[in-house]
């Protein structure tokens, strides 16, 4: 499906609620507003980028063309009977992501196939921001979809925030760049935090009072910055402190933020959208191993995301909080349909999305990416 | 390619600069009080000082003022610099130009001669060779252009920040940021922009008016503000009015030039053009730029009261060339281009907020000061720099930071490019250090090269600035940046939730693990020679002391130092923490005592980094 149809739901239409349906949540468009208030433990929506262009046919491989896939992409292609069959729409996981079958047997685990944008654009940036941004690739939008969406319902953030309705932060986001879907037209407060124990606001000093100089008018301006990217810190601090971890996670730059994010919500922080990332999707070389094509940094990669998801879930499963949360992965653009000779692939277009909850409709969305026999260097996948 | 095809507009590849932060727009969108601000403007009093020269005292505040007004980003170095000079020798150094160099390739590491000879079918220069000299193809219509290539394109802009960064203790470089915001334009190619460059540098130090006449001539100008494709029937009157209400006699209602003085001067203007091939691609930089008689209008061109009802005669064939030294002339006998240039000026190295004091005080003598220097900028300056007026205690650390302060102070107190190397990796749960030498072989050896890291560090740099929303080359409009012009908000411009994070993710990694380079690994303070600059270092006081001096714009709130010295500390403030870490590493620098103290100090460095007396200067 058209990436912006959906993410265009999510942006103009009344909540997160239009994109539900769709997924089998079962409720209909205006009783629900994700967004309303965060005042109550609600709905939430978890977020994880894949930084660099998520190589989608060695994720979700689609077993009907599995023998024009040996054609086109020889050095990346993987034995079929290492792959791990989902027994859905013959589509069969990569071996790294062997633990992410138990959600899909238990229907707790949904494929969107190739979703994509017309007149793709190659360039990490560019595309991560058209993704976020729901843009025309010719078009920029300097803010994110979850951004104006935001807006678009709660005009006066940040100004009047917190008060009553919202004591807690819409949107966090974990990481270390902003990503465009957070900055709103009203600058989200983002935080950029590796260990909530130890929050900005703590360090500078919001009460002093500055002289009327010159020089103190400036800092009192600054102060005032300051302040305003900093208002909920210690309610974030809180929720952290609250919990502790209730499942082993391993170790990793994704598993630490989905660690961070399981203790907010199981903290009772009532933030409705977090966002983490993951790095080093961009295989343009050495994405597999050349004596075994199951290994080298792709699968090392795909393995990250599938520990931490695995223990991410898990951990909420044993709160009783996985019911409320919906998790999905998504990734600037996907990769070539051709493999290049250093064993990798390059900027393609349309990839698979992975959505994880427990009340989705689990059918797979969309068809099998078709994969031509002879595929030049120039043919990409193309997007539903 | 015929004189009049434009070529096609420069796409710089992969490595696209992104769009210009609108930090405007942001502005608005803080919905920041704007009322309360000029309310408490108004209270903050008047400096009743003028023009006369400083005779008070000159220690460290006073030097510390001058430098940071006039470097790229303050830093110890440059202190260091004007030890033992009076004030007078102090301004007279920093007011002297210096050699720049030209740019040369940097950029071997990331693409082979033989790759480039394929990419743009033409002979690159070989590794540290200067390229701008050296012809460029022609653009056959497909495939990349090398005139706008991007692997020449950073290794410009990694030569004028390294620049920068590598600055002696001169105001060369600012002086240029000053000309870069005053005559901005957009970039074309290699030779073109070096031309430009090198127009600006030279300003500062020569008659002002011959430098309008030059960049009036330069191909960046001709093209930007449309007079290589103006019309003698239709003459386009981008350059006429901005030459005027920009660049020299400035805006309404001090100068009162009139519409009728923008369409005389786009008549006298048009003819002029520069050669595509000669300038982007022929041997040598210098552009080639031709009049064309066929394209002027040769009629007489009348002025307005403003510049004495002055008549300039329309003069046919090559002699109509001769109407732009008049219009030059013309322009320059108008006692408003002195006062404008010096308000700009003083808004830019001094203060952005005018005054009628101002204007009558410092403004005036100024003006007059430049008419009787041959409209040379840094004589003016070097006046003002001397004044007791700039010495006011209330200017110190009053400006916020624009992006390249901010950025570049930084990267000169932490010398990032003899910074070690340190990489993390997780799998192994291991981290490697370079100063340790059984770790160098994790690292590829070409990080230690100086151009690899100048190229790394100064050719990406371009993105971080973006993010605090001053990308320099790429001014987001004729005007130059708001912050440096645009009353009431000024320098407020430059801080918003915004671009204070972006400073912040720029902040922190380099207070604690150190600054991204390549793959997994930062660059990292060096630590022994760190330790070693400061005085009494095992006393955390003292360290922290320093450490205010050289990075902060005022002193640490109480409350917040407390916090502080209880990161590094401990709850009970166990100063033996601190003072062991030293001493320890000092006698024994081996990994677990560097470990130590790299932590202790990683742990308040960034925090120190977070406070709001970062932000000014």
């Amino acid at each position: 499906m058209k990436r912006r149809d959906f993410l265009h739901d999510i942006s103009h239409a009344a909540a997160l609620g239009a994109i539900m349906p769709s997924f089998g949540y079962g409720l209909d468009l205006k009783s629900y507003d994700l967004l309303s208030n965060t005042v109550e433990p609600g709905k939430i929506l978890v977020v994880i980028k894949l930084n660099g262009g998520n190589d989608g046919l060695n994720t979700v491989i689609p077993l009907d063309h599995f023998s024009n896939l040996n054609k086109v992409r020889p050095h990346v292609i993987m034995p079929e009977n290492k792959l791990v069959q989902l027994g859905k729409s013959e589509l069969a996981l990569h071996p790294s992501l062997a633990d992410l079958k138990a959600f899909s047997d238990e229907k707790r685990m949904k494929v969107i196939q190739n979703v994509g944008y017309e007149k793709p654009d190659f360039s990490h940036f560019r595309s991560m921001d058209i993704w976020q941004s729901a843009s025309d690739s010719d078009q920029f939008l300097t803010s994110g979809w979850i951004g104006r969406y935001v807006e678009h319902n709660h005009p006066q953030f940040p100004q009047n925030y917190p008060n009553e309705q919202y004591p807690h932060p819409l949107a966090i986001e974990l990481g270390w760049q902003t990503s465009l879907a957070f900055t709103g037209q009203y600058s989200f407060p983002s935080f950029i935090a590796n260990n909530p124990e130890h929050f900005r606001e703590i360090i500078n000093e919001f009460d002093h009072e500055y002289p009327n100089t010159y020089s103190g008018d400036k800092m009192k301006y600054v102060q005032l910055i300051a302040k305003q990217s900093n208002l909920y810190s210690k309610d974030v601090q809180q929720a952290y402190l609250n919990v502790e971890n209730n499942v082993e996670f391993p170790s990793g730059h994704l598993s630490w933020q989905l660690e961070t994010v399981s203790r907010l919500i199981r903290g009772g922080l009532n933030t409705r959208i977090y966002s983490v990332e993951i790095g080093g999707f961009d295989t343009h070389d050495q994405q597999v191993d050349t004596a075994d094509p199951t290994k080298g940094e792709h699968a090392r990669i795909l393995k990250d995301l599938n520990d931490s998801v695995t223990a991410f879930i898990k951990s909420l499963d044993a709160s009783g909080d996985s019911d409320r949360v919906l998790t999905m992965t998504f990734s600037e653009f996907g990769r070539t349909i051709n493999s290049n000779a250093s064993y990798g692939t390059d900027h393609g277009t349309a990839a698979p999305m992975f959505i994880f909850g427990n009340k989705i409709n689990d059918d797979v969305l969309g068809t099998n990416p078709e994969i031509p026999e002879v595929a030049r260097w120039e043919d990409n996948l193309k997007s539903e | 390619m015929a004189i009049d095809q434009k070529p096609p507009r420069p796409n710089f590849g992969p490595k696209n600069p992104q769009p210009p932060l609108d930090l405007e727009k942001i502005f608005k969108e803080e919905r920041i009080d704007l009322k309360a601000l000029m309310d408490s403007r108004k209270l903050t009093k008047e400096i009743n000082k003028t023009l006369a020269p400083y005779t008070g005292e000159f220690g460290d505040a006073q030097k510390k003022h001058l430098l940071k007004r006039t470097m790229v980003g303050y830093a110890s170095r440059h202190l260091k610099d004007l030890e033992g000079l009076t004030m007078e020798q102090a301004v007279d150094k920093i007011m002297t130009p210096h050699e720049i160099g030209e740019p040369v390739n940097n950029y071997y590491f990331e693409i082979s001669a033989e790759e480039y000879k394929e990419k743009y079918k033409n002979e690159d220069v070989g590794p540290g060779e200067p390229f701008l000299d050296r012809p460029y193809v022609n653009w056959e219509g497909n495939g990349p252009i090398e005139i706008f290539g991007w692997e020449r394109h950073t290794a410009v802009d990694s030569w004028v920040y390294h620049g920068m960064y590598s600055q002696p203790t001169s105001i060369l470089w600012k002086f240029y940021v000053f000309m870069h915001n005053l005559t901005p334009v957009v970039r074309t190619s290699h030779k073109a922009n070096y031309s430009y460059l090198k127009t600006l540098i030279d300003a500062p130090y020569r008659n002002y008016r011959d430098f309008i006449y030059d960049l009036t001539l330069e191909p960046t100008m001709l093209e930007y503000l449309n007079l290589q494709l103006s019309r003698k029937e239709t003459p386009d009157e981008n350059y006429a009015r901005e030459v005027q209400e920009l660049f020299t006699v400035g805006k309404r209602p001090f100068s009162r030039y009139t519409e009728g003085d923008v369409q005389s001067a786009a008549r006298l203007l048009v003819g002029w053009q520069f050669d595509h091939y000669e300038t982007h691609h022929s041997e040598g930089w210098k552009p080639v730029v031709y009049f064309r008689p066929w394209n002027h209008d040769t009629g007489d061109k009348q002025f307005s009261e403003f510049y004495g009802d002055k008549l300039i005669k329309g003069r046919e064939g090559e002699a109509g060339a001769e109407e732009l030294e008049d219009f030059l002339d013309m322009i320059f006998e108008t006692d408003e281009v002195a006062i404008y240039l010096s308000r700009r000026l003083f808004q830019f190295f001094v203060y952005p907020v005018l005054s009628d004091h101002i204007e009558q005080e410092i403004i005036k003598p100024m003006a007059e000061i430049m008419r009787s220097n041959g409209y040379n900028l840094s004589e003016t300056l070097r006046v003002l720099l001397k004044s007791e007026y700039f010495y006011s205690e209330e200017l110190f650390n009053s400006l916020l930071k624009a992006p390249l302060d901010f950025t570049f102070s930084l990267y000169k107190e932490f010398d990032i490019l003899n910074a070690d190397l340190q990489m993390w990796v997780h799998e192994e749960q291991k981290q490697y250090l370079s100063i340790f030498e059984e770790d160098r072989g994790q690292f590829d050896e070409k990080y230690f090269d100086e151009i690899y890291r100048i190229y790394k560090v100064f050719g990406n740099i371009q993105w971080r600035l973006n993010q605090q929303g001053m990308q320099l080359f790429e001014p987001p409009s004729v005007s130059g940046w708001p912050a440096f012009y645009q009353e009431p908000v000024y320098d407020l411009f430059w801080l918003n939730s915004v671009t204070i994070k972006a400073k912040k993710d720029l902040t922190e990694p380099m207070g604690r693990w150190g600054l991204h380079f390549e793959d997994r690994s930062h660059l990292r303070l060096k630590l022994s020679s760190f330790i070693d600059s400061f005085e009494n270092a095992e006393n955390l006081d003292s360290f922290i002391s320093q450490l205010t001096d050289r990075f902060l714009g005022g002193p640490i709130p109480e409350r917040a130092y407390i916090r502080i010295k209880k990161s590094v500390l401990g709850d009970q403030l166990n100063e033996n923490y601190w003072t062991e870490a030293v001493t320890r590493y000092r006698s024994n620098p081996n990994r677990d005592n560097y470990n130590t103290l790299y932590h202790r100090l990683e742990q308040f460095m960034y925090l120190l980094f977070e406070l709001n007396e970062m932000h000014v200067h």
